[in-house]
């Protein structure tokens, strides 16, 4: 399939309550709701730079098409980038990203070419029932990279994004579209966001 | 303490009533994002490829990129937003909205169906639509849009999912909305199950015509013929309410994604043995009269029992029948009817055109004429109901039956873009005169 030329797409898929939307919200919106989640965002845009130049950054929210593959499929090949979300609360979470990433390997052949990323969300929980290194141990497996995240305290998120783009090496991509990284701000962030929780 | 509780109680019930109208109005509100978005594709794209005028090497082609969608986009602007929007005033009407008009939604299954080949012309003619896409400076590409569809169809159920739990918070009443949840599960399932039938390529009969797809799931098979027991191959399986269909799983670089026919077996000779070796996850298949065997290992226990589940209700329902014909008077009394118990099919039968256990309105005319004459379409048609088939102009069908309704249940044999396929279309876009 040849490439949009203006368009990357990053596609985010986990089990239902794991806190995709949220994540994806809190980067795009830099928000985060405790009230109520909207469950219905399909796709969301970000201008980014790529090869020093503008290029749309798309994320697709899968929710929804959970338990429906050949839907799923569709998603699949149009991605360029993948974001496997579990709960770091819930051990059945991680479980049920085996037949995604299957799926994944599937339809694009050699994974090792393709940015993935699989994220334990809800790194501010107490509860845990994943650990970080068996998060990482999957990673491992899968040959792709891992990172823990708090939509809620803003943990890691722009990071992980931004990580995501790092790892395509086809393209030179940043979010920001001067292309230097603000680390500064998003660690400030990241502090105002523990300190939230207190 | 007792005040305190029933004040928290209070509480939680208001909480639980908020829920539930923060997804009605999430459910409008992203009802109307969709519909913005469809128009773009009927208002957008469709209106400006007219102007264009349909580029030689494209005609005819131009009616799979779109499918149904046309019909998508009219029913959801001109009808359902301005239910879904009465809703915001009485929540209590969301649920049966959803349930009155579950038949409706089967439009979402053709659209499905239909969307690997239109995927597949959209990829041919790429440049083409870029091309459209900057003449009515569209900010996404056509594929993102035509995918809309799908994505919504996944969304109700879990919207009415939210709108459940917060039903039970506030106490009030759910049976309806869970049914509501059912049938809107059930809706995607469809599609996803159409989507992959539609990858299925060697198989030379209609599958159209095998009744429900009851399940589908991958196994380990091993295939055993007389005394030989082959390797275990992964097969996928569909279990159709006539027939068992094998296939292999094509993994042909990347995208390319489908399923290749291997074998069947006819559910009017299928035997089943629910268990082997004392293994949880397997179970055989056969035809009777046949000496090859297969043995299926599902990944799970619960694969399995559900498969054998199905596959005994599809076997008593065919005994019942059986008897029926062998003594009809002496089933009659049991059943209390001629009806054929179908278990397992959630839908129901077609209304107008007659089916081959409900009572026709006449008789179909002699369809024992195997070699009937092939007729040909003189204008497109696009299928609305589950049990019409899409047809366009130039290709030729055997009309099967026809009825009262002006309408004809037709074949159409395989060709290039589609596998052959039966159905009911209107008599009036048939050259039968």
């Amino acid at each position: 399939m040849p490439e949009q030329s203006n368009d990357y797409r990053v596609v985010v898929f986990g089990a239902g309550g794991v806190g995709k939307s949220s994540l994806v919200l809190r980067f795009v919106k830099g928000t985060f709701r405790d009230t109520y989640i909207p469950t219905v965002e399909d796709t969301y845009r970000q201008v980014i730079s790529c090869d020093k130049s503008v290029c749309t950054l798309q994320i697709t929210d899968t929710t929804g098409s959970h338990q429906f593959p050949a839907m799923q499929r569709l998603s699949i090949s149009k991605g360029h980038a993948f974001i496997l979300v579990y709960s770091i609360t819930s051990k059945q979470s991680l479980e049920e990203l085996k037949p995604i990433y299957q799926q994944v390997l599937a339809i694009k052949g050699n994974v090792e070419a393709i940015p993935i990323m699989l994220v334990g969300n809800k790194s501010d929980e107490t509860q845990r029932e994943v650990e970080t290194k068996d998060g990482e141990a999957q990673a491992n497996q899968w040959k792709c990279a891992f990172m823990e995240t708090s939509a809620k305290t803003n943990h890691n998120v722009t990071e992980l994004f931004q990580e995501l783009l790092n790892l395509d090496k086809k393209r030179n991509m940043s979010l920001n579209i001067d292309g230097k990284r603000s680390g500064k701000q998003s660690r400030a962030e990241r502090l105002k966001g523990k300190c939230s929780v207190m | 303490s007792d005040q305190g509780s029933n004040e928290s109680d209070t509480e939680q019930r208001n909480k639980a009533l908020r829920g539930r109208m923060f997804v009605v109005s999430e459910m409008v509100q992203s009802e109307k994002d969709y519909v913005k978005d469809l128009g773009v594709i009927v208002e957008g794209f469709m209106s400006r490829l007219e102007v264009r005028g349909i580029p030689e090497d494209m005609r005819g082609k131009d009616k799979i990129v779109f499918g149904n969608i046309q019909q998508i986009y009219d029913w959801h602007r001109d009808f359902f937003l301005v239910e879904l929007e009465r809703c915001v005033q009485n929540h209590d009407l969301l649920a049966d909205l959803f349930i009155r008009h579950e038949r409706r939604l089967h439009m979402y299954v053709v659209y499905c169906q239909n969307k690997p080949r239109s995927e597949f012309i959209v990829i041919e003619y790429e440049t083409f639509f870029e091309e459209i896409q900057n003449e009515i400076s569209c900010r996404m590409s056509i594929s993102d849009y035509l995918i809309k569809p799908i994505q919504r169809i996944t969304k109700y159920q879990l919207l009415l999912k939210d709108f459940l739990k917060y039903t039970s918070k506030a106490g009030l009443d759910c049976d309806e909305v869970e049914k509501a949840v059912e049938l809107m599960s059930l809706v995607p399932k469809r599609c996803n199950d159409m989507m992959n039938l539609g990858r299925l390529q060697g198989y030379e009969g209609k599958l159209s015509s095998h009744g429900k797809l009851l399940q589908q799931e991958t196994f380990c098979v091993w295939e055993q013929d007389g005394g030989v027991l082959s390797r275990s191959k992964e097969r996928r399986v569909f279990l159709f309410e006539q027939i068992v269909i094998f296939s292999e799983l094509l993994r042909k670089g990347s995208g390319n994604h489908g399923y290749q026919f291997k074998n069947s077996i006819k559910v009017s000779y299928l035997a089943m043995q629910d268990s082997v070796d004392g293994d949880p996850c397997k179970f055989v298949l056969w035809s009777r009269g046949s000496a090859e065997r297969f043995t299926l290992q599902a990944s799970s226990a619960a694969v399995k029992m559900t498969w054998v589940e199905t596959v005994a209700a599809l076997l008593d329902a065919q005994n019942n029948f059986l008897s029926a014909l062998q003594s009809p008077i002496e089933y009659q009394r049991k059943e209390g009817g001629i009806s054929v118990t179908r278990p397992l099919s959630s839908g129901r039968p077609p209304s107008a055109p007659p089916t081959p256990n409900g009572h026709a309105p006449q008789p179909p005319p002699d369809n024992e004429q195997d070699d009937q004459e092939l007729v040909l379409v003189l204008q497109d048609f696009v299928a609305v109901r589950e049990d019409e088939i899409s047809v366009f102009r130039g290709e030729k069908v055997q009309i099967l039956a026809s009825n009262q309704q002006g309408q004809s249940l037709v074949y159409r044999p395989a060709n290039s873009d589609s596998p052959a396929a039966e159905g009911w279309v209107p008599r009036s876009v048939l050259s039968t005169h």
